[in-house]
């Protein structure tokens, strides 16, 4: 969008423009993650490994308190609560950094290596590529917070804000089918 | 005891400080926002506190109208906000469910009912994709 200031018409069709594109892109991106999906049915079958189960619930349940505390900082900023909005996107970058440690630090130093065949494979793969965009997440929260800091949303203009909390929310929707896929679903045989 | 009770009894403490975690954590959210909606209203300049309402009238007036549009807009966020803590609390109770699901040996397909379900919560309350098309949109 252009930083030449807008009418409030041209800026509502750039607005609505701008979420149809975020969520073609999206599409294209749950091409990527259902392609990923299907290879772990088809891989796997009715079969998971013995994975951390503690762990896997943990890291959910972070995410989905990080997708809780992006939706409040998103709201603080629709009312024009900026102290709320910055707080809270802090609190959200933090969580996906928790996550992040909990995936990559904990559970990719278990006994399943990357080149343990279709079980290794999978795993790596699924949560390797969930755990990239969980990383570009948290970096597009940093640059948000920045911004906020700075004073560049309001409560009528904060496309910025809404981009990067859909995104957020985006990345747990993934991890809503990965977790039962990865930790939940099959009989243990690895 | 024997490894099964052993392994039921833990994942029903594992499941219930999951459960009453989340509960915690949304109530603490939620007193916690009030508290920083309370103390940090930055977005609004209250009313210049008086000792009494002024008596003239017109600025009698002007004052019932300042004190009624904070109100108004306090009460919008607070509410705003608790829809948020609900969406938490629905999402971890069906982590839960889906959990202890796992654990009696739901099949896959009960699995994958329990996270569309979650999927489209996040999809609609979250993410707001009726914004696509509703007119208006969120702002």
């Amino acid at each position: 969008m252009s930083l030449v200031t807008t009418t409030n018409a041209e800026y509502r069709e750039q607005l609505h423009n701008n979420r149809l594109g975020l969520w073609l892109f999206f599409l294209s991106e749950a091409f990527l993650f259902a392609g990923l999906l299907a290879a772990r049915f088809y891989l796997w079958g009715n079969t998971r490994p013995a994975l951390n189960q503690f762990l896997g619930l943990t890291v959910t349940v972070v995410l989905l308190a990080s997708s809780f505390a992006m939706n409040r900082a998103e709201t603080a900023i629709i009312h024009d609560d900026r102290d709320t909005f910055l707080n809270y996107l802090l609190a959200t970058a933090i969580l996906g950094v928790i996550f992040l440690v909990g995936v990559v630090g904990f559970e990719w130093q278990g006994h399943i290596r990357p080149t343990d065949g279709a079980y290794g494979a999978i795993l790596y793969g699924m949560t390797g590529m969930h755990a990239l965009h969980v990383l570009s997440g948290v970096v597009f929260i940093f640059i948000v917070w920045n911004n906020g800091r700075k004073g560049h949303y309001s409560a009528d203009r904060h496309w910025g804000v809404e981009a990067c909390a859909i995104y957020w929310h985006y990345v747990d929707l993934v991890w809503v089918f990965f977790y039962p896929a990865l930790y939940l679903m099959g009989h243990v045989v690895h | 005891m024997n490894a099964t009770v052993l392994y039921l009894g833990a994942s029903v403490v594992v499941v219930s400080l999951v459960v009453g975690g989340g509960i915690t954590l949304a109530l603490a959210f939620h007193r916690l926002s009030i508290l920083i909606a309370v103390e940090s209203d930055s977005s609004f300049t209250p009313p210049t506190r008086v000792a009494a309402p002024p008596t003239e009238p017109m600025e009698l007036a002007l004052w019932k109208r300042e004190q009624e549009t904070y109100s108004k807009a306090r009460m919008r966020r607070i509410t705003a906000y608790r829809g948020g803590v609900m969406v938490l609390l629905w999402l971890s109770l069906l982590t839960a469910v889906e959990f202890v699901a796992n654990l009696i040996g739901a099949g896959t397909a009960s699995m994958f009912v329990i996270a569309i379900i979650k999927a489209a919560i996040i999809a609609q309350y979250f993410m707001h994709i009726s914004s696509l098309w509703l007119e208006g949109g969120s702002h």
